[in-house]
């Protein structure tokens, strides 16, 4: 407590060097915490996206050597019917499972009569679909089961082919017995993908209808959400057992397996985070360092007095450690009031941008990680009450009678 | 009783390339109950004598004993213990500490030791007292006068109850009324309650209050003279 005491007077007593050090520490602390909180909001609400809005739900169930083969080869990875039923049954029994839905993609030709290039897509359940997506539900609503020809069209596909809703168009491709097969389909309304490379090539179609024109009735796929995000390893194991069990030959991805570009948006803001970090903690930290160098020069005669009177080296090392501490410790009290005050104020401007590779105007926003500015805390503290322990080392080894004749 | 025996005690310094001899074979007894003043010119190894005594200096050959124990060989945290035991120190320039109040520098020497705060303080208000500075306990060094520092000063030094205090220079900076009754304090604590003072000057007003007069010229001691 004396030395607290000591430390914090002492603080007061230089306020205007004390200040501009506690401003760096806590604008640094501020701008980590800010850019922290952002990449955390951006990777869940990507994640969010992939899951719902992408459709590709938590995990998905796939014939045992898909990824490898699946896209060379896909009517021998398909799921048969009887397949579907047996396995959507068995992940159903699983608590923690609220959805299992069976997917087909399927690629080819589209033609509005006059145009024609290919498209991509992906047969769904409707009602699973609108179960699936809840809120990230198109504004024009979704596939209708009962309509089975209707087709949601990417924005820029429906462009190209100038179609409006309402408006109709014909897909063509091979069945997996290779014949040609045709089939008309009405569009509904149109969506974005949220990336330019896919929105002048994706449509949305009903299960049924997809079957159909590859003439089957399996699937090559099941889609499983699950209540949370976090029962994600249990509720695998506990499929891959009941499969296995059941002597079902399959394979399962978790939805960051299956979204590549989560991986390299999360390894590019997490380099551009250790860049930062690494910059503003040598700058926040050398503004101590030089605060505390200073202090120390001048309280020489102060340190020899200590010694005289009967402070140890220790003690010496103690005194100026807390001082640097106290100063980690204002200055990132000082961080965490700017970064809420921060957080709140981007909230309420709800800042909007759109990043790249898309199409869709996002909110600019950032979470309030309360464990992350914590151990923020913790580790500048540290590192001030460092940077103040070498100098003070260096002062307390110095001998008493030139440190009392020191002017 | 001796308190403090010197043996032989040499010191040299490096001052750049020369080499300054401050103390040369100085062999010296304090005892218990002394009021003595090292007495000589600047540079006559006055500080340097009371810096070895006060083990913030270490002697460059020669022996120094503490109540009959060799210091010589002891750590720096075994030395510092016996600062904080057995001696108290009065500098030239009060070296009081800017950011606290009389009362809490002289409650200082005590929390060093470990003393609660509480027992520091009445300990230390006592000290004040004694010194007639219980008035300024509140004030901070910046608001006092030199010779009101220099009473807060003893009453630091004097706080812990050492067997010996070490006055560097005590009146050097005061005026002479202040250096009277700086004087004047320290010649009734040492009649009243009997605590040893060993003391530097080059003043020649204060020799004649003195029990003891160390005179010393080039790092020798020249004349040892009891009164």
């Amino acid at each position: 407590m004396m030395w607290l005491k000591f430390a914090l007077r002492n603080i007061y007593k230089n306020r205007r060097r004390s200040a501009a050090t506690i401003l760096a520490v806590a604008l640094g602390f501020c701008s980590i915490s800010l850019f922290h909180g952002y990449t955390q909001e951006t990777y869940a609400g990507v994640a969010t996206s992939i899951i719902h809005g992408g459709g590709v739900g938590h995990l998905t169930v796939f014939k045992q050597g898909f990824s490898e083969r699946g896209r060379l080869e896909p009517e021998k990875y398909l799921f048969d019917e009887q397949e579907v039923k047996k396995i959507q049954a068995l992940v159903k029994s699983i608590s923690e499972v609220l959805l299992v839905t069976p997917r087909l993609n399927l690629s080819g030709l589209i033609s509005n009569g006059k145009t024609s290039t290919i498209f991509l897509a992906e047969g769904v359940v409707p009602d699973d679909d609108a179960r699936l997506r809840g809120e990230f539900m198109l504004k024009g609503g979704g596939l209708d089961s009962q309509t089975p020809s209707a087709v949601q069209v990417a924005t820029d596909l429906a462009t190209i082919l100038e179609l409006v809703p309402g408006g109709n168009a014909v897909i063509m491709g091979n069945t997996f017995s290779g014949m040609v097969n045709a089939l008309d389909v009405d569009m509904r309304n149109t969506y974005n993908t949220g990336v330019d490379a896919t929105n002048d090539k994706f449509i949305r179609m009903s299960l049924e209808h997809a079957q159909l024109f590859y003439d089957t009735q399996g699937a090559d796929k099941l889609v499983v959400l699950l209540d949370n995000i976090q029962h994600i390893p249990a509720v695998k194991a506990q499929i891959q057992a009941l499969a296995k069990k059941n002597g079902l030959d399959i394979e399962i991805k978790t939805w960051d397996e299956l979204a590549t570009f989560y991986h390299q948006l999360k390894s590019m803001f997490d380099m551009i985070f250790l860049f930062i970090f690494t910059i503003v903690i040598v700058v926040a930290v050398m503004s101590v360092i030089n605060t505390m160098s200073m202090t120390v020069i001048e309280r020489i005669r102060e340190i020899g007095t200590l010694r005289a009177i009967g402070v140890r080296r220790s003690g010496i090392k103690w005194l100026f450690s807390v001082e640097g501490g106290a100063l980690g410790l204002l200055g990132s009290a000082l961080g965490v009031i700017l970064t809420i005050s921060v957080h709140f104020l981007m909230k309420s401007m709800a800042f909007t941008f759109i990043p790249p590779s898309s199409s869709a105007e996002v909110t600019l926003s950032v979470q309030l990680d309360i464990g992350f500015m914590l151990v923020l805390s913790l580790l500048l503290i540290l590192l001030a009450l460092l940077s103040a322990y070498f100098p003070a080392k260096r002062a307390a080894k110095s001998p008493i009678v030139d440190a009392l004749g020191h002017v | 009783m001796t308190i403090i025996e010197l043996t032989d005690v040499h010191k040299t310094y490096h001052l750049g390339e020369t080499l300054v001899k401050a103390l040369r074979g100085v062999s010296l007894g304090i005892d218990e109950g002394d009021l003595a003043a090292v007495w000589g010119a600047s540079g006559s190894g006055k500080s340097t004598l009371l810096n070895i005594i006060g083990l913030v200096d270490e002697p460059s050959s020669g022996t120094l004993t503490l109540n009959g124990s060799e210091v010589g060989d002891m750590s720096d945290n075994a030395k510092t213990d016996l600062r904080s035991r057995y001696m108290g120190f009065i500098f030239q320039n009060f070296n009081l500490m800017p950011i606290l109040t009389a009362l809490e520098n002289v409650m200082l020497p005590l929390q060093v030791q470990g003393i609660s705060a509480l027992e520091a303080q009445d300990k230390a208000l006592n000290s004040l007292k004694s010194v007639g500075m219980e008035k300024f306990s509140q004030h901070r060094p910046d608001k006092l006068s030199g010779g009101q520092r220099q009473r807060v000063a003893i009453a630091r030094g004097l706080v812990t109850e050492p067997k010996l205090l070490i006055c560097d220079e005590p009146t050097a900076n005061l005026d002479f009324e202040n250096a009277e009754r700086v004087m004047d304090l320290m010649c009734e604590l040492n009649e009243k309650r009997g605590i040893t003072f060993l003391f530097s000057t080059h003043d020649t007003r204060l020799i004649d209050r003195v029990k003891r007069i160390i005179y010393i010229e080039d790092g020798t001691i020249v004349k040892d003279e009891r009164k």
